[in-house]
């Protein structure tokens, strides 16, 4: 009899399976939304739900390299809007979509080596530095556009926002890639590896010869590229750099890495959960509008479903024991 | 130990010195200091009333106005904290446009009796103590928004109602003035239930999209603010619905009125944010003189500004006063007369 086993020894069945529970969970959202409304369950507005999860899936991609450390990056709405309005402006002075582009990603790549270097060198703590870049880019933001969005993008910019390709919307495309880059990362390469034993034990990693502080510059770069890389999908899906974009962004990435099973105590997780809690974000927001929920009661019912779902992962993970 | 102390004692010294010095900065200039706190500092309309002040202080031969508030326009507690370190600052007159009248009844009314005036611009607190609110008449302007959305749909349909959001006070009157007049004059049209765009772009999108996905029957889209007018517009660019869903939507953003002149939007509630700014100064100074001796509304009136009009003298000169719009108005070659 062929019993597949954990590597503990136990029996795997359904429910040892994170990224299974979660995504059947997801199903089970879709099927509820689409008793409600018989235009939940059309392949447009799958497609406008992978759109709308895009800018947080990149976050929660970055995201999830930080909460494994261990970490919080509380800035990546700020540097959302920061890299969009820099694009922008960018593009707006060299009639280039590929500087303004490459500007962006800059910019938060920039933002990600400073957050790893005031971390890992200076010694503060995450929430801190964070809390710190989350305030000095917004402010930075609304110094260079005086607060008012950068409007008159280049023709052809709206590609990553608003592009298909075979009738897949190229957002969805590149967050796809983005997580199988990713996952390839932490599960293949030394970086990735050493992200997991910094979440799990800094002390042992340091012992083991390990230059922790560096790791923490890499991780947050990492987060800070695709907070840039998110900030050019807002812009591109908006059609103008707003430097009031992207307030409380850095909250639906964070929900999206737990929803999607990842400890917030660093160490342990699957990079895919994060992309399934950005969609169960996303598919929340977009069922509640479809079946024209009161706003009101579409709080009540974020925060209900929120709560349930990490719930009943953790009840999954008390039967799987 | 006492070389720490010296330290610490000298240290004390160099903050008491610097902080002394900014306070007798502060009293010792003759012209009148006066800060603008709008609800967000992230929105052109919001730069536009400062730009009204501006020009009005400069006139009075006050010192430049300050502007100081939140990055978002739904905090209001960042606003509560700023108006009370401005307060503090003790600045010769504060106006704001205040993004909840509840909350910032109590710090508004302390400042006044504290010796500091204010005068609310555009968005404002019930109180006899606020000597001039100078603002736009929201519910009037809703309902007239109404009656140009039912005109264009031939008066009956399925519309889409964003707003501003819940605390907003401005945002509920335009939401009440539209739906009101909606319910009393057009029976034929239906309103779905609000959703709120927060002063965001993407939030409108989302909404928009959304909202058309599970309605696909509407034929109009209201906005109580540009933001949710940006949003529905682009989302209507993206799927190519112009001709089908007609928006009208307050305010004129510059990246708003790009999408009016492509016909993604077809009508706006222009308010006129450079008066309300110019005559807000204009009212402070008369409080400051003690020439008001009683709460004074002052109106600043709206126009729907639609493709047909938009030459109009009047109307250009509203729109104008954004700089990025008047140069697209040149753009597009449109002739005033």
């Amino acid at each position: 009899m062929f019993d597949l086993k954990n590597k503990d020894g136990k029996k795997k069945n359904f429910a040892s399976n994170q990224i299974l529970f979660i995504f059947c969970f997801w199903v089970f959202m879709c099927i509820i939304f689409g008793a409600f409304s018989k235009h939940f369950f059309t392949l447009q507005n799958f497609l406008a739900i992978t759109i709308q999860a895009s800018v947080i899936a990149m976050l929660a991609a970055g995201q999830t390299f930080v909460i494994l450390s261990a970490g919080i990056g509380l800035d990546a709405g700020s540097v959302v809007a920061l890299s969009a309005v820099i694009s922008a402006m960018v593009m707006a002075a060299t009639g280039s979509i590929f500087l303004g582009f490459l500007a962006g990603l800059v910019t938060g790549g920039l933002t990600g080596v400073v957050n790893g270097f005031v971390i890992g060198k200076l010694g503060l703590p995450p929430f801190v530095a964070t809390l710190g870049m989350m305030q000095v880019a917004r402010g930075i933001a609304l110094i260079i556009t005086g607060g008012v969005p950068v409007y008159e993008l280049l023709n052809g910019s709206d590609v990553l926002g608003q592009g298909r390709f075979l009738g897949i919307p190229v957002s969805t495309i590149v967050v796809f890639l983005l997580f199988l880059l990713c996952s390839f990362i932490l599960t293949r390469t030394r970086r990735g590896r050493y992200t997991y034993a910094v979440g799990s034990n800094p002390e042992a990693t340091f012992l083991s010869g390990i230059n922790v502080k560096k790791q923490i510059v890499w991780i947050y770069a990492i987060a800070g590229v695709t907070a840039g890389l998110a900030g050019l999908a807002e812009m591109s899906r908006v059609g103008s750099g707003q430097p009031g974009c992207g307030v409380g962004y850095e909250l639906d990435a964070i929900a999206a890495v737990v929803l999607g099973g990842i400890s917030m105590t660093g160490g342990v997780g699957n990079i895919w959960g994060s992309l399934l809690g950005a969609l169960i974000i996303a598919t929340m927001r977009n069922g509640l509008n479809v079946i024209n929920v009161n706003a009101y009661w579409q709080q009540v019912a974020i925060g209900i479903i929120i709560v349930a779902t990490v719930y009943s992962d953790t009840v999954r993970n008390n039967i799987d024991k | 130990m006492k070389k720490t102390l010296t330290v610490f004692l000298l240290a004390l010294m160099v903050v008491t010195a610097v902080f002394a010095n900014g306070s007798q900065e502060a009293s010792g200039t003759e012209a009148r200091t006066l800060v603008f706190i709008p609800k967000t500092t992230s929105s052109q309309f919001w730069v536009n009333i400062y730009n009204g002040t501006e020009a009005a202080a400069e006139e009075l031969g006050y010192n430049k106005v300050k502007f100081q508030g939140p990055s978002s326009g739904a905090d209001v507690t960042g606003q509560i904290n700023i108006f009370n370190d401005v307060v503090t600052s003790r600045p010769d007159g504060i106006l704001i446009a205040v993004t909840d009248m509840k909350s910032l009844k109590k710090p508004i009314e302390a400042a006044i009796a504290a010796g500091v005036p204010v005068v609310t611009v555009n968005s404002g607190i019930e109180s006899d103590l606020v000597l001039a609110h100078v603002a736009t008449d929201n519910y009037s302007a809703g309902a007239m928004a109404a009656d140009a959305l039912a005109e264009m749909i031939g008066e009956t349909g399925t519309v889409i109602d964003i707003g501003v959001d819940p605390a907003s006070e401005t945002g509920r009157q335009r939401e009440n003035g539209f739906r009101d007049r909606m319910t009393a004059s057009y029976p034929k049209i239906k309103v779905l239930p609000v959703q709120y765009a927060c002063g965001e772009v993407s939030k409108a999108m989302n909404i928009t999209s959304d909202l058309l996905t599970g309605n696909p029957e509407v034929v109009g889209i209201y906005s109580a603010q540009d933001a949710g007018g940006t949003g529905a517009a682009q989302v209507l660019k993206q799927r190519n619905l112009k001709d089908s869903v007609k928006i009208v939507s307050f305010d004129s953003s510059p990246d708003e009125f790009a999408l009016f002149l492509e016909g993604n939007l077809d009508a706006m509630v222009v308010q006129d944010p450079f008066n309300q700014g110019y005559k807000g100064v204009m009212a402070m100074d008369k409080v400051l003189n003690g020439e008001i001796s009683a709460s004074e509304f002052i109106e600043t009136p709206v126009k729907i500004i639609t493709k047909d009009n938009v030459g109009e003298k009047s109307n250009y000169d509203l729109l104008a006063s954004d700089a990025n719009i008047k140069k697209m108005i040149e753009d597009a070659g449109i002739v005033i007369e």
